[in-house]
């Protein structure tokens, strides 16, 4: 299988090394999209079936906590595998998003493998 | 020279380390440019336990490089720079108290630099050499 991914970030800098993280961890990509904000990235979700999302929190227009607020409320989009990328250091945070029910968490800066640890980690949890 | 500034210096160290595999090398005080052509600004605030700011003062050619290396066919400097500077904050804001405090932080606000804007006055900002291109950090708090 290979996947739809959509990376929301207002950072072009951090989509591109995201992006270039999962081509460097060989994650098999059919379609890498980008969004600036989450109201973007929802618009994106709307006409894209996109099988993994990772998203930022601090974003004008729509942070990421809102975005995944969203999401989770809605049945057609709430299932779909979800990491944070963000330089959010606080454990407590942290535990909300994890209570959000998002997947994966990786702090900036991060390392490609991190990347590649966190998807895999998450596509072994979607297949149980 | 503020001990906030200070302690920023490794944290931008190991950012720059990480985020663009260049390494830096601390530049003593009198050796900082008053000049930097084409230099940008990045400044950031956060609120919470503690409040404050951060900035960050880089040469065009350093972040040119940097995007050049992160392999951006269209880059950005000035997001470049403000990524760094998010980055950066990040870690210090972590650094100033216990895990469990929360801060809120802002939006990163990038414009061309004032010539020295780095130098004097209150502006005791530490200069790191990248390959011969300085990047600045300055951090206030309260």
């Amino acid at each position: 299988m290979s996947y739809k991914i959509l990376i929301v970030d207002d950072s072009r800098t951090t989509r591109k090394m995201i992006g270039r993280s999962l081509k460097m961890a060989k994650i098999p990509i059919d379609e890498l999209l980008e969004a600036e904000n989450g109201a973007e990235g929802l618009q994106v979700l709307k006409v894209v079936d996109i099988d993994m999302i990772f998203s930022d929190l601090n974003m004008p227009i729509m942070t990421g906590f809102e975005m995944i607020d969203k999401i989770k409320a809605d049945d057609a989009v709430m299932d779909i595998p979800l990491i944070v990328i963000s330089t959010e250091g606080s454990s407590l945070r942290i535990a909300e998003l994890k209570n959000k029910g998002v997947d994966g968490y990786i702090r900036k800066p991060f390392k490609p493998e991190e990347v590649r640890d966190e998807v895999w980690k998450v596509v072994k949890e979607s297949l149980k | 020279m503020s001990q906030a500034t200070l302690d920023s210096v490794p944290i931008l160290l190991e950012v720059l380390e990480t985020m663009t595999f260049m390494s830096g090398i601390v530049m003593p005080q009198d050796e900082i440019p008053s000049e930097i052509p084409g230099a940008l600004e990045a400044s950031l605030s956060f609120t919470g336990p503690a409040n404050g700011s951060v900035r960050l003062w880089a040469d065009i050619e350093l972040l040119e490089t940097i995007a050049d290396l992160l392999g951006d066919d269209e880059s950005d400097s000035a997001d470049t720079l403000g990524e760094i500077l998010n980055v950066v904050t990040g870690q210090i804001m972590t650094g100033l108290g216990d895990e469990c405090l929360t801060f809120d932080l802002g939006i990163p606000e990038v414009v061309e630099a004032s010539q020295g804007s780095w130098l004097g006055g209150d502006n005791d900002s530490v200069a790191i050499d990248v390959e011969g291109m300085p990047i600045l950090v300055q951090v206030c708090l309260g």
